[in-house]
């Protein structure tokens, strides 16, 4: 009996695993170990964003709030522009030329 | 006769593919003595700054995340909705967002590509293994451009939707 539980629970961490690799999970997860620096930058920016609601009329103001919105968030994202840029990891930039 | 003309032209486009197979093999693998020593000499200095660059990109990559999620649950699709509901015509709009969403999962995969490359890449003694760091290096280079490239193109879709919210919103003042 406990050699079953322990099988079934020891089955349900690897499904769990498998799950946390495969859906990309772990990539995201700040929570790791060495991930300190990141983690403490992800709390320093945390703040709830209500978005524009999907109920009620499409007027000059509804429309006038999702633009400031929307203008708000595009900022943000277009800010950095060079996000993921590949000089990081080029030859100049290691010392390898 | 024909036959053997085959079987010969067969067994010749074999041999080229396995030449132009096993040269992109050496090309991979094909490092100078010079840069093999300029790998070890700068190995600890690259291998902390990679370290580094992986901790900053998870976080670059979180915080963007939940930005482009933002933009379009939170903004795209309500107002998407919304128009719907009103009997406006969003139809360029709704196109745009689908086309984000499907840029969003590209750019969601391309990451995990690139921070398994990356993984791959730290887990590597560039002292002791130079020629496979430096293949790492190249592949984690690649794996890096597709996402970047990705990254490009939500942003090119956040200002097309822009873009096209306006013409919607000057034609919406104008009927009224």
């Amino acid at each position: 009996m406990i050699i079953g539980v322990i099988g079934i629970s020891l089955f349900l961490v690897y499904v769990a695993l498998s799950l946390y690799v495969s859906s990309g999970t772990l990539q995201l997860d700040l929570s790791r170990p060495g991930y300190d620096s990141a983690r403490k930058e992800a709390v320093k920016g945390s703040e709830v964003f209500k978005g524009y609601s999907e109920d009620g009329p499409i007027d000059a103001q509804s429309l006038n709030e999702f633009e400031t919105l929307y203008r708000q968030k595009a900022a943000e994202a277009l800010i950095e522009i060079d996000a993921f840029s590949g000089d990081v990891l080029s030859d100049e930039t290691l010392s390898l030329e | 006769m024909r036959l053997h003309i085959l079987a010969i032209a067969a067994v010749f486009s074999g041999l080229l593919a396995l030449v132009a197979i096993n040269q992109q093999a050496n090309a991979a693998i094909t490092i100078t003595e010079e840069k093999i020593a300029k790998i070890k000499n700068h190995c600890t200095e690259n291998q902390a700054t990679l370290n580094r660059l992986h901790q900053t990109d998870a976080f670059l990559r979180t915080n963007r995340g939940e930005l482009y999620r933002a933009i379009s649950d939170k903004l795209m699709v309500p107002l998407n909705r919304r128009l719907a509901s009103n009997q406006l015509d969003a139809g360029s709009l709704l196109t745009i967002t689908a086309d984000y969403n499907k840029k969003y999962r590209v750019f969601f995969d391309a990451y995990i590509s690139y921070d398994n490359a990356m993984s791959k890449l730290l887990s590597i003694d560039c002292s002791r293994q130079p020629v496979s760091f430096y293949n790492g290096l190249v592949e984690a280079r690649e794996q890096r451009q597709l996402l970047s490239a990705s990254n490009q193109a939500i942003l090119d879709l956040i200002r097309s939707y822009g873009s096209e919210f306006e013409l919607f919103k000057n034609e919406f003042e104008a009927e009224a």
